[in-house]
């Protein structure tokens, strides 16, 4: 009995031992993939932009394209994209993508920005403030943010309040350029 | 300043002032760190009609270049654009090139970029035009005022950079065209060719220690500045640089040394008076900073950094009116700068005028914000 289980020890060992090793490669293998994919990702972004750059809207929303499907969630896929739509004229359907997108990465400040820029563009304030304010929530001193909630507040009629949070838009934007 | 109030100080002020228009009034600065003698910044685009690809560096090549920096907001950019198509004909068949950039807006609305098609239409420019998207250009050679001119000869130096259109500016231009083509004996023409032109070493440094201040490395950027004085001790614009970056470090009497050993080299450099101007301003000696400000405006009326703080310190001395004044003008010589706008803005806020104050710091805003 006793014997019979010491050999199912040793043969335990020897699976694990074979098995360890292998373990290790898979994590390493695994991570090498992640890097190929955000480097991927990051090629696929830049040739995208250029394109754009270039005019080139069909080529940069087939690059764009080819970040979602290696990640779904890329705000800056979501945003050039969104921006490819804006090419076309068509602010409505800007906005559907952009809300969209923010759903999906609702942590991309520029995408809530552009969203709100989209919302004022379609004289939309109270949206726009709204998308203004959840930025401002996590970077108080966001002078863009500030600035959209300013023009929101002016669309919607509040001049005073308008004055001032436009001021406190440019005080820390001119700071911060003279930094 | 005791002396410049007094008479004695007075008459002294005027006849520098007779001096300097005599002898430098073609001289005049259209950007904040080129001078005339220093290189034009490359740049490419698209020419607007055409769609063919614009190379800065291979027209410069083998033609006199002209670039011109314009807009469909600036009356005065529509009138020399007029007037240049008119000496263009004249010299037809001559390797004269003028490159019309549009600074309109740092992105443009279709509605704006329609405007610009049409007024290229409705002029029938005979030249290049391209959209300065993002005002790359406009910013790589510090354009001060709309319109600005920078003529630029073959070894790619600028001959002669004006801000604003007079028909002085009409006439010099004609006038380096003609000397550009050996029509004119130097003599006989215009003063903007005995400009001094730095070594090409201390303009290297010189150009370094701009983009080293343009990234924010200001103490790399002095020691740049260091080498361009050891290569060429003459080189009015390296000390005006040193000043600039002193100023911005808030290091007020360093900055306004510099300032006045840069007036010792060069006593015409339209930038460097106003930088001392600014620098006197920031420490609150207003009627001394008014007197260098003037001397600035007395030799380029169109350099808007001069008139904003000049407006600035009319505003220290209560003259709200003066202050606006100055500034109106500034923002109307140069709607692209988002300092001129905020300043003004706080002036109208002052004197409790709202309407103007949103639209002025709408504006402001609208320039570093221009959105997708």
């Amino acid at each position: 009995m006793n014997r019979s289980v010491g050999i199912c020890i040793m043969f335990l060992a020897l699976l694990l031992a074979a098995a360890l090793p292998k373990n290790t490669n898979a994590q390493d293998a695994s991570a090498s993939d992640a890097r190929e994919i955000k480097k991927q990702v990051r090629k696929m972004l830049k040739s995208g932009t250029d394109f754009f750059d270039e005019g080139l809207v069909d080529s940069a929303t087939a690059q764009f394209q080819g970040v979602l499907a290696l990640d779904s969630v890329n705000p800056d896929a979501f945003y050039y994209l969104a921006r490819v739509t804006l090419t076309h004229g068509d602010s409505a359907a800007t906005l559907a993508d952009l809300k969209e997108a923010v759903v999906k990465a609702p942590r991309s400040f520029r995408l809530k920005r552009f969203l709100a820029r989209m919302h004022l563009a379609l004289n939309e304030p109270a949206e726009a403030q709204k998308l203004a304010e959840e930025v401002l929530m996590i970077r108080q001193r966001d002078g863009e943010a500030l600035y959209l909630k300013g023009c929101a507040l002016l669309m919607a009629g509040d001049s005073a309040q308008a004055v001032q949070i436009l001021g406190q838009a440019l005080e820390i934007t001119e700071a911060r350029g003279k930094k | 300043m005791t002396f410049w109030c007094s008479r004695t100080g007075r008459w002294s002020l005027l006849i520098m002032l007779a001096l300097i228009c005599l002898f430098t009034a073609p001289a005049a600065a259209a950007f904040r760190h080129l001078t005339e003698g220093m290189d034009a910044p490359d740049f490419t685009g698209k020419d607007i009609t055409s769609g063919q690809k614009i190379e800065f560096s291979r027209l410069i090549k083998s033609n006199l270049v002209i670039v011109v920096f314009w807009s469909t907001w600036s009356p005065r950019s529509l009138q020399q654009l007029t007037d240049l198509k008119a000496v263009l004909a004249k010299y037809e068949g001559h390797p004269v090139k003028v490159v019309a950039v549009n600074v309109n807006a740092p992105k443009l609305t279709p509605a704006s970029r329609a405007l610009i098609e049409k007024t290229v239409v409705d002029l029938n420019l005979p030249f290049d035009v391209i959209i300065d998207d993002g005002l790359k250009i406009f910013y790589s050679y510090g354009v001060i005022a709309v319109p600005s001119t920078a003529v630029v000869d073959t070894s790619g130096a600028i001959r002669y950079g004006p801000s604003g259109y007079s028909l002085a500016t009409r006439d010099i231009i004609v006038d380096s065209i003609e000397m550009f083509l050996g029509l004119s004996q130097p003599d006989t023409v215009i003063t903007f060719f005995r400009r001094y032109r730095p070594t090409r070493r201390a303009t290297r440094y010189y150009n370094m220690a701009v983009n080293l201040k343009q990234r924010g490395m200001f103490e790399r950027a002095l020691s740049s500045l260091d080498s361009a004085q050891v290569s060429d001790a003459n080189f009015a614009a390296v000390h005006s640089l040193r000043g600039q970056i002193y100023l911005h470090l808030d290091k007020l009497p360093e900055a306004a040394e510099a300032f006045e050993a840069s007036i010792q080299l060069d006593s015409a450099s339209v930038p460097t008076w106003a930088g001392w101007g600014q620098a006197l301003l920031k420490s609150g000696q207003i009627e001394a900073a008014k007197e260098k400000l003037n001397m600035s405006l007395s030799i380029e009326d169109t350099y808007t950094p001069a008139l904003m703080d000049l407006g600035l310190c009319w505003a220290e001395t209560d003259s709200l009116d003066h202050a606006i004044e100055n500034l109106e003008r500034a923002a109307e010589l140069n709607q692209m700068d988002p300092q001129i706008h905020y300043y003004l803005g706080r002036l109208y806020q002052k004197a409790g005028d709202s309407a103007k104050t949103i639209q002025s710091y709408v504006k402001a805003l609208s320039i570093h914000y221009p959105g997708e």
